[in-house]
């Protein structure tokens, strides 16, 4: 963890055993520039000890695991495998993300991709771009995807101030960590429903990259943002973890 | 499980497992597995034997469970295993001990089950008749089809009903808190009632040893916790907690509801109420509303207790198979619902058997009395630990008033014992014979693994 400065941004990829969903090739081509962690999780009813389920399916599921893993390797992902046998997925999850440090959660998608070209990035406003920078020239590495920055104004904010004032100051933080301008596209949109507009906007790309955000009115009531754009959009989504959460999990 | 990696005891890549419960689930699973029968059913039972006294007889439990509550805190802190008592006493006295423990406290939680589903099975029957419905069923026929449905449930069910559980406990501590404080008030004369005027001792004191171990019942759910131990975070502080919190919680709950049922209808008439006298006191506090509560509140907590106790039956199967005390094939668990359809088996089928028995009574004591053995001997093996301190023995939480406490928590467990009737030691006893009889038969060449430590 140390040395987490380094080593490339990292995603958390987690499959469920012993039958994972089928993981597009192309999306683990993609990840490869990234340190993957990958988890596998077993479900277990609460009528069963887990330690009774490792006991019966613990082999079959590390044989699942590790041929899940096989495939990032070769394709050149430094991978780090978890498998854990657990009543609740989600708890499972959270607490590796926090214990690997990850940088971002992967949320496939329904359908497979042909090609992965194109990445949205929807950001708020620039401190919500300055985590998700780094991340996002980790993952282009290969110089060849095109890199769309998506600026939904808030009130106040016209096209002109959000170029000048967030997306041009963001679009120089990507170059800083060393994207290439010319893949760098800027975007600013006036919406009454940022959620909409993004779920929109990502049907035209292959892979949406999205901070998770602070909890707002909007969030309490309507589960958060990201959520909602996670379970409408059609297209892989990684979603950049907050920092700065690291003494969280674990305990209750 | 074919050609895979050979499994051994040392993984090179350790599969983990996650824990899932905190504090408040642990305190639901304590909770609702015991106070399905110390409110819900002993209520008119105990006050039949002992009068107001009952009362007493109820803190006689809670100090017994209390005492066994500290050291078992102790033990679960330093082995956080599932299993429970059985780990504990096989770790510390060997696989004899350990085979009759483990075997008493399948046993011991199905004749709980079972006296749990009779309870439903009155308050179903109750239901109806307040409903003025014509009944095609006995009171046996009600808790035979309930247990048929748990078990079946229990094998094909794969909603967790965690979150379940805690609303059940939730709404019944609800109810309950009503009941007690209206109650309470009611039972001081706040409202002008007159108390029934009654002795307190009125059968002599006797009556109130024997009635402690008649209604002790109702203190076996605290050692469930540690039957889940491998499943709680943060296992140093929610074990302890949880564990003492719930006996603290039920045993004051206990205390008050026979104080106000005294109070309001007297001992008499909840004797000849019986196993749902207590919804009469609620009629007695707030009219049909408070009887339909109370009616609704056993219903809820009779089924989870029930369901609670045959969880646990088929996971100190589990434990028991892993150490290889009883053949491998028990542990199955079945692909389709990932559950131990053999162990959950285990424990249903005798549960239906022991409801067409019937007694009430005895599968309370029997139950009881297998469970007190099992917490004899959990503070005899945190002597024995204690004193041999053996490498990987690391407890977080240390049990006060050492040796004290676990010396009074043996005698005072072995002691109450008893005071059951001839019928239930002599089942009881058998039943540990039996256990015996199979380690000799089954498992005389087992030895039990070590602690594990680095």
């Amino acid at each position: 963890m140390t040395d987490a400065a380094a080593r490339p941004s990292s995603i958390l990829v987690d499959v469920e055993l012993p039958d994972p969903a089928p993981l597009d090739p192309e999306l683990i081509r993609v990840l490869s520039s990234l340190r993957v962690v990958l988890l596998g999780w077993f479900a277990v009813p609460e009528q069963t000890s887990p330690a009774q389920a490792r006991d019966q399916f613990g082999d079959d599921a590390q044989a699942a695991l590790d041929t899940i893993a096989q495939r990032f390797e070769a394709v050149g992902a430094d991978v780090t495998t978890r498998l854990v046998f657990t009543g609740d997925e989600l708890d499972t999850i959270s607490r590796i993300s926090v214990e690997e440090n990850c940088d971002a959660v992967l949320v496939p998608a329904p359908a497979d991709r042909v090609a992965l070209r194109r990445v949205l990035v929807p950001f708020r406003g620039l401190h919500n771009a300055r985590r998700i920078a780094p991340f996002v020239a980790d993952l282009v590495q290969d110089h060849t995807t095109d890199v769309t920055l998506l600026h939904i104004l808030e009130e106040g904010e016209t096209e002109a101030s959000s170029l000048s004032d967030v997306l041009e100051p963001a679009a120089a933080m990507m170059r800083e960590q060393g994207l290439d301008a010319d893949l760098l596209t800027l975007d600013a949109r006036a919406t009454d429903d940022p959620t909409d507009a993004i779920v929109e906007r990502s049907a035209e790309y292959d892979l949406v990259v999205l901070g998770e955000t602070e909890p707002s009115i909007r969030t309490i009531l309507f589960g958060t943002v990201p959520e909602q754009i996670v379970q409408r959009a059609q297209v892989p989504v990684l979603v950049v973890r907050k920092g700065g959460e690291m003494e969280e999990g674990g305990n209750n | 499980m074919s050609t895979s990696r050979p499994s051994s005891a040392t993984e090179t890549e350790p599969q983990e497992l996650e824990r899932t419960l905190g504090l408040l689930p642990a305190l639901a699973i304590g909770t609702g597995t015991m106070v399905g029968a110390g409110i819900f059913v002993f209520p008119g039972l105990a006050a039949g034997q002992a009068g107001p006294a009952a009362m007493i007889s109820f803190a006689i439990g809670a100090v017994i469970a209390l005492l066994v509550a500290l050291p078992t805190s102790e033990l679960a802190t330093a082995m956080p295993e599932s299993g429970g008592g059985y780990y504990f006493v096989s770790r510390a006295l060997g696989p004899l001990a350990g085979c009759m423990v483990g075997i008493g406290q399948w046993l011991g939680l199905v004749f709980a089950s079972a006296f749990y589903l009779m309870g439903f099975g009155h308050y179903l029957s109750d239901l109806f008749r307040e409903l003025g419905v014509g009944l095609p069923l006995s009171v046996v026929g009600l808790a035979l089809g309930m247990g048929v449905l748990l078990t079946a449930v229990s094998i094909t069910g794969t909603e967790n009903t965690g979150d379940l559980q805690n609303w059940i406990v939730g709404s019944l501590l609800a109810i309950l808190g009503g009941f007690l404080g209206h109650g309470g008030l009611d039972a001081l004369g706040v409202f002008g009632r007159q108390q029934v005027p009654e002795a307190f001792f009125p059968y002599g004191t006797l009556p109130v040893f024997t009635t402690a171990a008649l209604v002790f019942t109702s203190y076996l759910g605290f050692v469930q916790i540690a039957t889940v131990a491998g499943e709680i975070k943060n296992p140093a502080r929610n074990l302890p907690r949880s564990m003492i919190g719930s006996v603290l919680l039920v045993g004051t709950l206990y205390v008050l509801t026979i104080f106000i049922a005294t109070s309001l209808l007297g001992s008499e008439k909840l004797a000849v109420l019986g196993e749902t006298a207590i919804v009469n006191v609620g009629r007695a506090i707030a009219g049909t509303f408070g009887a339909a509560a109370l009616l609704g509140g056993g219903l809820l907590a009779t089924l989870s207790s029930a369901n609670a106790s045959i969880l646990s039956a088929s996971r100190s199967i589990y434990a028991l198979s892993r150490d290889d005390l009883v053949p491998p094939q028990v542990e199955r668990i079945n692909t389709r619902y990932r559950t131990p359809h053999v162990a959950l088996l285990m424990a249903g089928g005798p549960i239906l058997a022991l409801i067409l028995y019937g007694r009430v009574e005895v599968l309370a004591e029997v139950a009881s009395l297998l469970h007190l053995f099992m917490y004899g001997l959990i503070c005899v093996a945190l002597l024995v630990l204690r004193q041999t301190a053996p490498e990987g023995y690391a407890p977080t939480f240390r049990c006060p008033g050492y040796p004290v406490v676990p010396v009074l928590g043996a005698l005072s467990s072995f002691g109450l014992v008893g005071f059951m009737s001839a019928l239930s030691i002599a089942l009881g006893g058998g039943i540990l014979l039996v256990t015996a009889g199979w380690y000799l038969y089954y498992a005389r060449t087992v030895t039990i693994p070590a602690l594990p430590h680095d």
